[in-house]
């Protein structure tokens, strides 16, 4: 059932990036500018 | 009539052409809509203008891109009818159904949304236009869901069988095309692809920012954002082409023979050979370096089972085409009466080689009649061209794994978020921008190349399958297309590099990069005509 | 499971609803691209014109899409003879329409440059006149039918020229059509732009709307006392596998009229496409432009309808033998692939007009001078 793994694949994926930019922001937010 | 080898010759080029162009934009629009909606999915949590910022310049981008893959793909939708008529009506019943589907499904989402996406951002509210940018993602995968799933079915056609009355291959069970496990490994190995496009991509133009110093914060969001799409999805990339080639050798066996440029059939476990040159004329592949086991375990999932060599298949074809030439003659028979119950029994026991005897047609137009000599040039026949896919799949697993190495990299850097200090890396990281529609192209070339002398593996020869036009025609119509698509391509690389170059700055003002909670009036002069 | 016979008049209906979705949609739009040098008179006017259609063409424009894709699952055989016999016709449609409108669209406003623009306005013009033109040229040539044959292995041959499709009846149709888009673009614009703009474009759709309606009537006339029709001689089973070689067709003048005095409430279709773009004209008058825009679709029903009933149940004829013409009895998918189709377009179809209705909700403003302006 490779459709279904792409369906949790791809929303892994999603997320994964997500919640990284995220964690970018609240560093900002505690006054570092990333990187 | 049958069209002339010429005829054969230019449509395969036409429609190679063509179809390859139509990737070029195809997987930066799979990757790129993914990323526009997660950029905007974080726009939408933290309300930080900048995330809003990036979403509309990385669409601005994406915009320039599907135009040319919608002028690009509506060419090959027609191209079936025009210069394969004979398949479209050979298989049509079948394959019809998913590319109707696709329209239905997925370009009427991708196509209605795209308009909203651009017009949308002043007259709808941020949860509203995240839905409808969300919608035109996966718009874009439908399509290549259902596209794939015709593609997979002329890989390896399931569900389906010959009718004599109407000289046609007609449906008989759609679950089975829909879930044929080649379908669904090429649906996720090739959409991954079109994600690790669109994260390098991002990846490689931020890369230039930063080595510019220019929208610092713009680009190393973009970054972060990349690095971790890009490295989830290569790793997908490497796994599901290992499925791809499992499962092509359980139906494909003659493509990953010379994919391997493998001879002889290898004792189980065989070895993969890394490096060589595959010999067509001596029927060798000098200098091979072969790794123990490897393939075996690739190709089979087991220790005991042998991977099949060239000779081995040459012989096997060599049988099923004599076999062919009785179902052909059954054919015959039943053409002339239809209630011939006899010719149908013998029809039905050997339809399974039909094709195989269909493969006579090019040199003979009485099948039932072929020489000894006639049925071993046809059986050579079935050997696709294997110093092609040799490299050609080289080239694209070396830089699945490059990929690997790159986006593993990006995403340490970025997170360790020392990226920016790191020159040399943004230079490598710049530099791959067009790898991964190398590796595209070349994938695809193994995939269809590879099916070679099948338009539809195992029952319908390419040659068979062409429309029957002059050979000017075809001269003019491929003329026609490279002039046009070339003065495109021209076009559309002019106008990303301009709007790469004039960046994000140029287009938008300072507020727009905010980081604070507001939101500054929108009216981006970006969204009109 | 419905029976072959019902599905495949299922198929034909819906193959004329797709023709006529694409028609009502997309069809604005392209009457609107075949009037932009005439409406427009400086480049804020022509880029408010190409606003009203800018988000929307798109969408419009998978109608015929997947008017292909289903002509292609539903009709195989259609797909192939027509496809491949008008090779550069369709060539042309592919050019023009599907290759470089999308494009022209969205660059014409990258640039600031005049002859840049200035180029993309000229293809946007090419890409709504050429394709509205080609429509007509198609069923007028389709309405005398196509010179295509088969061998007894169902392999098809088409003999026929590209110069000959030019002929004087598919001209006829070709500006038929033409005026037809004309009519329902004009009105469109009007709705969607500020008085001058409106004004003009009402002053065109108007003057296509009579030569429509004096074309159509022409085209009627000539289809029936001209052009020379086809009709099935043999007895046909509806339920019968798809092959066209089971039949005896002959040629006669006047058969295309057949069907009105078999079934007189098929009149209904010629009258509609009258009485709508002449109800179309009247609300145009009184000010009611949404009445107007309706009439006009309406009017679109009806003439695609009427080439659908004076036809039926042929799809396409052929000239050179016509025992091979392709009927809605004979050139269909199976039954299977026809079932499961249909069941895609139940669910999918009303989706799509869910949504579509939705987007044109949310862009329903009009497109204004100042708005651009702005955003320039
Ligand atoms: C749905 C079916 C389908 C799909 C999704 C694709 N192709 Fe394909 N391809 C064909 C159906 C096909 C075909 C109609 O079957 C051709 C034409 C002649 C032939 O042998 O196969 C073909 C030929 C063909 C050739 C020439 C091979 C040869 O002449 O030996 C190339 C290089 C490609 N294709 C590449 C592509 C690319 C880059 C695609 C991605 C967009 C693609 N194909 C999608
Ligand atoms: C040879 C077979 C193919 C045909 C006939 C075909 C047909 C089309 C058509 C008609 C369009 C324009 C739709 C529109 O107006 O929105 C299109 C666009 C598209 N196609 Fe293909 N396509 C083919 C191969 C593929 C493959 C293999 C994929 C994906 C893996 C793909 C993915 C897409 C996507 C994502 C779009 C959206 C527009 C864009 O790319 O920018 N297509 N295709
Ligand atoms: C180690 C890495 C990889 C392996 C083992 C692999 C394997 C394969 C195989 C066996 C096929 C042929 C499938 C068939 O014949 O039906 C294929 C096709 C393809 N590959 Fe890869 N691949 C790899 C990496 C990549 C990468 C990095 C890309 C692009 C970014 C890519 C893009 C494609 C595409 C577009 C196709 C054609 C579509 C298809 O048949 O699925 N591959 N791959």
């Amino acid at each position: 059932m490779w459709y279904f793994a792409w369906i949790l694949g791809a929303a892994f994926a999603c997320c994964f990036a997500i919640l990284n930019a995220l964690l970018l922001e609240l560093e900002y937010a505690d006054g570092e500018d990333g990187f | 009539m049958l069209p002339s080898d010429s005829v054969v010759l230019l449509s395969r080029w036409q429609f190679g052409l063509t179809a390859l162009y139509h990737f070029l934009f195809v997987p930066l629009t799979l990757g790129l809509s993914n990323l526009l909606g997660i950029m905007e999915t974080v726009y939408f949590i933290t309300r930080r203008p900048i995330w809003r910022t990036m979403t509309q310049y990385w669409g601005l981008l994406f915009g320039i891109n599907v135009a040319m893959g919608v002028a690009t793909g509506i060419t090959l939708e027609f191209q079936f009818g025009t210069n394969w008529a004979y398949y479209s009506q050979y298989v049509g019943d079948i394959f019809g159904a998913p590319l109707a589907i696709e329209g239905l499904m997925a370009f009427f989402l991708e196509s209605t949304f795209i308009g909203l996406f651009f017009f949308g951002w002043d007259r709808l509210s941020r949860g509203a236009h995240l839905i409808v940018t969300w919608l035109l993602a996966l718009g874009s995968s439908f399509s290549a869901l259902w596209i794939l799933i015709a593609n997979g079915w002329m890989q390896h056609p399931t569900g389906a069988f010959f009718n004599f009355h109407t000289m046609r291959m007609e449906l008989s069970n759609f679950y089975e095309v829909i879930f044929n496990p080649v379908a669904q490994a090429k649906f996720v190995h090739t959409i991954s692809a079109g994600y690790v496009t669109g994260s390098m991509f991002v990846l490689s133009i931020s890369a230039y920012f930063l080595l510019r110093n220019r929208n610092v914060a713009f680009a190393k969001r973009s970054m972060m954002v990349a690095a971790a799409f890009g490295l989830a999805s290569a790793l997908s990339v490497v796994v599901l082409g290992d499925e791809s080639g499992y499962l092509a050798d359980l139906n494909q066996k003659m493509k990953i023979a010379a994919i391997e440029g493998q001879w002889e059939t290898e004792p189980a476990p065989a070895p993969l050979t890394l490096i060589g040159w595959p010999d067509e004329k001596l029927h060798a592949t000098r200098y091979a370096v072969k790794v123990p086991y490897v393939l075996g375990l690739i190709a089979t999932r087991s220790l005991h089972t042998p991977v099949y060599g060239i000779f081995d298949l040459v012989d096997d074809a060599r049988n099923r085409i004599k076999d062919g030439v009785v179902a052909y003659t059954a054919l015959l028979a039943l053409q002339k009466n239809p209630n011939d119950k006899a010719a149908e029994m013998v029809l039905s026991v050997h339809q399974e080689n039909l094709g195989y005897g269909l493969l006579l047609k090019r040199y003979t137009s009485d099948v039932a009649h072929a020489t000894p000599e006639l049925i071993e040039k046809a059986a050579w026949d079935t050997v696709p061209k294997v110093g092609v896919l040799f490299w050609a799949f080289r080239v694209m697993a070396g830089l699945g794994f490059f990929f690997i190495l790159l986006f593993g990299t990006a995403y340490y850097f970025t997170i360790r978020r020392g990226a920016t200090k790191r020159r040399w890396f943004l230079w490598v990281a710049f530099l791959s921008l067009p790898l991964p529609w190398l590796a595209c192209e070349v994938g695809w070339v193994v995939a269809e190349f590879g099916r070679q002398p099948w338009v539809v593996e195992g029952e319908l020869p390419t040659f068979l399958a062409a429309s029957t036009l002059a050979v000017q025609d075809l001269w003019i119509s491929i003329g026609g297309f490279v002039f046009f698509y070339s003065l495109l391509a021209v076009i559309e690389i002019f106008l990303m590099v301009k709007y790469i170059r004039l960046g994000p700055e140029a287009l938008f003002k300072p507020k727009d990069f905010g980081l604070n909670k507001v939101e500054p009036p929108l009216k981006s002069s970006l969204s009109y005509y | 499971m419905l029976d072959l016979e019902c599905l495949r008049l299922i198929w034909w209906v819906l193959f004329g609803v797709l023709f006529i979705g694409f028609a009502v949609t997309d069809g604005f739009d392209l009457g609107i691209a075949a009037l932009l040098p005439f409406v427009a008179k400086n480049d804020l006017e022509r880029r408010v014109v190409l606003n009203t259609i800018g988000p929307v063409w798109e969408g419009n424009q998978v109608w015929i899409i997947l008017a292909a894709g289903a002509i292609f699952a539903a009709w195989p055989l259609v797909y192939a003879v027509a496809f491949s016999g008008l090779y550069f016709v369709i060539l042309l449609l592919l050019l023009t329409m599907g290759i470089s409108r999308p494009v022209s669209f969205k660059y014409r406003s990258k640039l600031k440059n005049p002859v840049w623009r200035f180029c993309w306005d000229a293809a946007v013009f090419i890409g709504g006149l050429v394709p509205a033109l080609i429509f007509g040229l198609l069923v007028g040539n389709v309405l005398q039918g196509l010179p295509f044959r088969y061998d007894e292995q169902i392999r098809l041959s088409y003999e026929g020229g590209f110069w000959a499709l030019f002929n004087p009846f598919a001209c006829w149709c070709a500006l038929t059509s033409l005026f037809m888009l004309i009519m329902h673009g004009g009105i469109y614009l009007a709705l969607k732009t500020e008085a001058l703009l409106a004004n003009r474009a009402l002053r065109f759709s108007k003057g296509a709307a009579i030569l429509f309606m004096l074309f159509f009537a022409g085209g009627g006339l000539w289809a029936a006392y001209a052009i020379v029709g086809y009709e099935v001689t043999s007895v046909l089973s509806p339920e019968g596998y798809s092959n066209p070689l089971h039949k005896e067709v002959v040629k006669r003048l006047g058969a295309w009229l057949l069907n009105y005095s078999r079934y007189p409430f098929t009149l209904a279709a010629p009258v509609l496409g009258f009485l709508g773009a002449a109800a179309a004209m009247l609300s145009v008058q009184g000010k009611a432009l949404k009445t107007a825009f309706l009439c006009s679709a309406l009017s679109l029903f009806g003439v695609i309808s009427t080439v659908g009933v004076s036809m039926f149940p042929f799809i396409i004829p052929s000239s050179l033998d016509p025992a091979s013409s392709l009927l809605v009895w004979d050139a269909s998918s199976t039954q299977l692939t026809l079932f499961l189709m249909l069941i895609a377009a139940l669910i999918f179809v009303p989706l799509i007009v869910l949504y579509t209705a939705w987007v044109y909700y949310v862009l329903r403003d009009k497109v204004t001078a100042k708005e651009i302006k702005e955003n320039i």
